[in-house]
């Protein structure tokens, strides 16, 4: 059982943060990883307005192995934690609260930004079981 | 009344379970950035303003803190607030107690205002304004911050402090007034006619 990445994207679609949570995560250039996150975004905003009823939008994309449960907060941060088709709960909450903690309260990042600070990655990889 | 309950038993975990530091060092630090503010014969005006922006600014913060933690708090039960008076409970009961310790009672004045009724105010514990600061508005970052949560989760609102223990009130009242939902990404696909 095990993680592959996470990507979070900021209210406006732009991807504020990523990490490989393994080493079998694919190299991608940062570019790529940009163009990753803001598809997701725009995807996220069509499946909440292809319905007829008020709806959250996407939530899981399921594959033959992989899986990306997704976690769209009221203030429009939104979180992608890709990992193999064994993961039944994925621990989205528990990264959001770290993002409360260690992003948000840090007094000198700006909202909407790239994340630079190394505590929230550290907390993340801890929060997924991943040591390098 | 059961939701009622459930609000004030999802505050009381939230705060057992929060870090807490000393009301003294809080009140005091809070005092020292106000005192701060007010001197080089700032007018009280700008001082008002600047309060509510450093209010804001936490409130944009804070929301996410308090979403987070509650949902990790009560998985199964999500508190969503559907409607705008809903987000007096959630302020009242759980924001406010997760934050600050406190709880405070809800009186609704309209479909889209309320006001919140603080029996204490733990910002202003040893504050005696002087007459020459008599129109401060010294717990304005509290109305700031609630402003800014709100406005975060797409809420416009209109915050006021009406009443404060440093102008010789009993308690502190906080009306918040609706003044409608912000748009959302994308808007206009399916609608019902």
């Amino acid at each position: 059982m095990s993680y592959l990445s996470l990507l979070i994207t900021s209210r406006s679609g732009g991807l504020i943060f990523h990490t490989p949570l393994s080493p079998n995560t694919p190299p991608l250039q940062t570019n790529d990883w940009l163009r990753i996150g803001s598809t997701f975004h725009s995807l996220i905003a069509i499946s909440k307005t292809s319905v007829p009823k008020e709806c959250g939008g996407m939530e899981r994309v399921v594959c033959d192995n992989v899986v990306i449960s997704i976690l769209s907060t009221p203030t429009g941060i939104k979180f992608y934690l890709v990992s193999d088709s064994t993961i039944t709960s994925p621990p989205l909450n528990e990264i959001y609260a770290a993002w409360s903690d260690w992003v948000l309260k840090n007094p000198f990042y700006e909202i909407d930004m790239p994340v630079r600070g190394e505590r929230f990655r550290r907390e993340v990889e801890k929060i997924c079981g991943y040591s390098k | 009344m059961s939701k009622s309950s459930s609000s004030t038993r999802l505050g009381d975990l939230a705060w057992s379970k929060s870090p807490k530091t000393s009301s003294s060092l809080f009140t005091l630090t809070y005092g020292v950035l106000v005192q701060h503010l007010c001197s080089s014969q700032t007018p009280s005006l700008e001082v008002n303003a600047s309060l509510r922006k450093i209010g804001q600014n936490i409130g944009i913060r804070l929301i996410d803190d308090y979403i987070s933690k509650t949902s990790l708090l009560s998985p199964n039960s999500p508190q969503q607030c559907t409607s705008f008076i809903n987000t007096s409970e959630a302020i009242s009961k759980v924001g406010l107690k997760m934050f600050l310790g406190i709880t405070a009672d809800v009186r609704v004045d309209s479909e889209n205002s309320y006001t919140l009724i603080l029996s204490s105010n733990p910002l202003a514990d040893f504050v005696e304004l002087p007459s020459s600061r008599s129109d401060l508005q010294y717990s304005n970052v509290l109305a700031g911050c609630i402003q800014g949560c709100l406005e975060s989760v797409g809420f416009e609102v209109e915050v006021t402090i009406v009443k404060d223990t440093v102008w010789g009130d009993e308690g502190v009242e906080v009306k918040v007034e609706g003044k409608g939902r912000k748009k959302e990404e994308l808007e206009g696909g399916f609608k019902d006619e």
